[in-house]
């Protein structure tokens, strides 16, 4: 079969098919772009009341919080005290050192006064005051209460002795008081 | 193609199509897409907040499933560190303390004030032999109120030994403090820490005690 059109003409045919393909490629094109930006704005749409719905569930969560509220404040307050336990409980066995300091007395020391004053620089402290006729067993003393934990820097601060026939020294002991 | 690009139809059509894809996307994709931003962070920040509270409400629920032990553990933290002085039940609990160890001869001196930031003292003094000043001390460590022992004075004099004890007791104002909702051991670790204080009297109840209504209240009492 012979083509008998001049090639102007040919070629406006070529040209004019390829350009309806073109505009019909453009068309789908922009029909694809609005698709797309409406299947985002519908997105955005559910989204929206999927929002609402999350703020309903949280606002009934308040009101249910708001019912607990009695019992959490007493849970708070219990929370509260466990927090701060550590501050306000006694650190210092008492007791114990207490214990300590007799069974560190030899049988030849009596004691007369026992003493434990905090200050504020130099911490807790304890004075010991006793009275003894054999001064090496006050040195033991101070020795045996130095080997203590919970004490520190246990010095003998005097030693007096009496006038008197019976020649009874009346010492002092200070030690620092640990909280181990 | 060179006989495409000659053509005023491609242009026309390339052309319009350039100016309304491109129109479309600048005008309508911007806010679609800030929309979008600001939801999903809202809706984070509304799933955080849901999971939250749920799990808050759970372990309220949970642990106050047995109120008993939640209103007991309550008054047992409030006895200990009450929001304020509260001298009264500190001073029958004193009371308490020393008729349990058979020290009732013992003078207690109980602040009815504090000042400033200052832990205000409790003074107990008098006749104890040191076996008794000993068992004393070591009941206030186990005391149903916190205290701290800032000065002990054991004394012989002749036969006579006496013993003076002074402990700073503590209270803390409330200050609404916030559940956090996240410890789920929370009345057993209370539990655990509380049962080794002792409480030696109960809070006063007028509704229920007392022996009310003389004809002369200045007369000696029977």
């Amino acid at each position: 079969m012979l083509n008998l059109l001049p090639p102007t003409v040919k070629n406006e045919v070529i040209v004019r098919a390829k350009s309806a393909n073109l505009i019909f490629g453009y068309g789908i094109a922009l029909a694809a772009i609005a698709l797309f930006l409406g299947g985002f704005f519908a997105y955005n749409f559910s989204q929206a009341s999927a929002l609402g719905d999350k703020e309903s569930q949280l606002t009934t969560l308040s009101t249910q919080r708001q019912r607990v509220s009695s019992q959490a404040t007493k849970l708070a307050f219990i929370q509260d005290r466990l927090t701060v336990a550590k501050q306000f409980q006694e650190k210092t066995d008492w007791a114990t050192l207490l214990n300590a300091i007799a069974s560190d007395t030899p049988q030849s020391l009596q004691l007369t006064d026992l003493k434990v004053t905090t200050d504020a620089t130099k911490g807790t402290l304890v004075n010991i005051t006793g009275q003894s006729t054999n001064r090496r067993d006050i040195v033991l003393f101070q020795e045996k209460l130095a080997a203590e934990k919970t004490l520190t820097n246990v010095t003998i601060q005097s030693m007096t002795e009496s006038g008197d026939s019976a020649k009874t020294i009346t010492f002092i002991i200070q030690a620092g008081v640990g909280t181990h | 193609m060179g006989n495409l690009l000659k053509s005023q139809r491609f242009w026309i059509a390339t052309g319009s199509f350039l100016v309304l894809a491109g129109a479309l996307l600048y005008f309508t994709f911007p806010p679609l897409w800030r929309t979008f931003q600001s939801q999903r962070s809202r809706l984070s920040d509304l799933n955080a907040q849901i999971s939250s509270q749920t799990q808050y409400i759970a372990t309220i629920k949970s642990l106050t499933a047995q109120p008993d032990t939640v209103n007991s553990l309550y008054q047992k933290a409030t006895e200990l560190l009450p929001p304020a002085l509260d001298s009264d039940l500190l001073a029958l609990q004193l009371d308490g303390l020393l008729a349990s160890l058979n020290l009732s001869n013992l003078t207690v001196t109980v602040p009815f004030a504090a000042t400033g930031t200052v832990a205000p003292s409790v003074t107990l003094t008098g006749a104890a032999s040191f076996s008794q000043a000993q068992t004393l001390i070591a009941a206030l460590k186990t005391f149903g109120r916190w205290n701290k022992i800032t000065s002990i004075d054991l004394a012989q004099t002749g036969q006579n030994s006496t013993v003076t004890v002074s402990t700073s007791v503590f209270f803390r104002a409330a200050k609404a403090p916030e559940f956090s909702g996240s410890n789920t051991k929370l009345l057993t670790q209370a539990a655990t820490l509380f049962k080794g204080y002792q409480t030696y009297a109960t809070a006063p109840n007028v509704t229920q005690e007392g022996d009310f209504g003389r004809t002369d209240p200045f007369a000696s009492t029977p």
